[in-house]
């Protein structure tokens, strides 16, 4: 399973990482992207699975990032990890294509429950 | 009134379930001062400053060693010497970081982080301004101490 955690926060990656390990995906591989436009750049090499990104990020937010890829026809598994987690915030998500919205401050449980529903586990 | 949020023990709880891990627990600050040895300010859109947030050399210096996981060892070391390594300072700047969430909510006004800063001084917990809590960060122990204050 490879998944990307894209952040412009170092210390966000780093947490969002070992909540992985602490929810039992530690047998994952994993690719960092420090905001929206390192995370296209990256996407079609790396090839992820599931990626988890932040909502407000320099450069390229979030929501465009998941309507860049959307419109490249790519349906990736994608879910934000972000404070922005208001209904409209949800929907907008939803509306441009998420698949899941984990609120911070999060918990190993909100990984699981996130990221079974969205893999069928 | 403050166009900015003041933290809440669940709030808080929240944070450090999420940077030292679950066990973590905040609980109000009874005391009157705490002697603070580092300081983060919070500025506005307009650059202004509008909150800070101060902890005791033990909170600074576990904060800083948990977030990486740097072992407990470690933070008792820094606290001995009085002071922190490079890589809790930075650490810590990152808690700061991520507590700023803390001040703001879906109706509040927007603040980042400006500056965090090393330097010994009392902070007054009882002059309408501040919220403190007392820190039990797990396997770091207790001892910590932090406060938000609203400028």
């Amino acid at each position: 399973m490879r998944v990307m955690i894209v952040d412009d926060s170092a210390s966000m990656r780093m947490i969002v990482r070992r909540t992985l390990k602490q929810a039992g995906y530690d047998d994952w591989e994993v690719c960092e992207a420090v905001d929206g436009v390192d995370a296209l750049d990256k996407v079609d090499d790396y090839d992820p699975h599931l990626i988890f990104c932040d909502w407000n990020m320099p450069n390229m937010n979030g929501i465009d990032v998941l309507r860049n890829l959307r419109a490249r026809e790519n349906a990736v598994k994608f879910g934000f990890v972000t404070t922005e987690s208001t209904p409209e915030m949800r929907a907008l998500a939803k509306e441009a294509g998420a698949n899941f919205l984990i609120a911070k401050p999060f918990t190993a449980q909100s990984f699981s429950s996130a990221v079974g529903a969205v893999l069928g586990r | 009134m403050s166009a900015y949020c003041t933290p809440t023990e669940a709030g808080l709880d929240g944070m450090l379930a999420m940077v030292v891990g679950e066990a973590a627990k905040a609980s109000p600050n009874e005391g009157a001062t705490i002697q603070a040895s580092h300081h983060a300010v919070f500025i506005d859109r307009d650059g202004v400053p509008v909150a800070t947030c101060s902890c005791n050399l033990t909170a600074a210096a576990n904060l800083g060693c948990a977030l990486s996981m740097i072992p407990p060892g470690g933070a008792e070391a820094m606290i001995e010497e009085r002071a922190l390594s490079e890589t809790a300072n930075a650490n810590f700047y990152e808690v700061m970081n991520i507590f700023s969430s803390l001040l703001m909510d879906d109706r509040s006004g927007h603040l980042r982080l400006s500056e965090v800063g090393a330097g010994a001084a009392p902070v007054p917990l009882e002059d309408g301004r501040s919220t403190s809590f007392t820190l039990d960060l797990d396997r770091y122990g207790k001892g910590g101490e932090i406060v938000f204050r609203h400028v």
